[in-house]
């Protein structure tokens, strides 16, 4: 078998399993809207336990995305891998730096992130310091990647 | 960002007449990392460079030069 059709084949195989896995979590829709009972053992702390479909739905899209993107890691070539990484690295980190520097210094000057609409709260201000940072290592990545390959081409 | 490898895959490619398209296919890689690797601004894994040497016919050394 040459290298062409090995390729082929692993590819045909990557998707195949790929559109496996979508029809099973459509599937997992359906069942899941048709399961309104609450979940059991929910610890009463939480508050009232939700719907058993939206927790087994919940539980099946992180499985679904965690399996979905080894599939499409497996599908990329080494020069995109490369640059992922590269990316992941470079990127992300300094983007974290960038983003965690600017949002406390935005706290030590008394900046408000929050939005109007936003009511204010210790808990809502942990989550806009995290989105913020993560928003500004997503931002770092996706530079880094364009710059990557932009440098290859 | 430029490899110490001088590579001569342009000119096997060429005399094929095949597209970079064509060869990303038969390598099983991108269009983008056949430019990458044409313009010697990336070096190919082990696993690749042998890849390359058989599809042209040639041995490693005869398509990537120090």
């Amino acid at each position: 078998m040459n290298t062409a059709t090995k390729t082929a084949t692993a590819t045909a195989t990557n998707d195949k399993k790929i559109n496996d896995l979508t029809v099973g979590l459509c599937a997992l829709v359906v069942v899941s809207s048709g399961l309104t009972v609450a979940t059991p053992f929910w610890p009463a702390q939480l508050g009232s336990a939700p719907q058993l479909g939206v927790v087994l739905l919940a539980a099946a899209i992180a499985v679904f995305s965690a399996i979905h993107s080894l599939y499409w890691w497996r599908a990329l070539d080494e020069a995109a891998k490369e640059a992922h990484k590269w990316a992941w690295w470079w990127g992300g980190n300094l983007g974290l730096v960038v983003g965690g520097a600017g949002v406390v210094a935005a706290t030590l000057v008394d900046v408000n992130l929050l939005p109007a609409f936003v009511p204010h709260s210790d808990a809502a201000l942990v989550a806009t310091g995290v989105l913020g940072v993560f928003a500004a290592q997503a931002v770092g990545y996706g530079v880094a990647w364009c710059g990557w390959w932009m440098a290859r081409r | 960002m430029t490899s110490e490898f001088v590579n001569r895959l342009k000119v096997f490619r060429a005399e094929r007449n095949w597209t970079q398209a064509d060869l990303a296919e038969q390598l099983g890689v991108s269009r983008q990392t056949v430019q990458a690797l044409e313009k010697g601004r990336y070096d190919p894994s082990l696993p690749l460079a042998f890849r390359i040497s058989r599809l042209f016919g040639r041995p490693i050394e005869a398509i990537f030069v120090q």
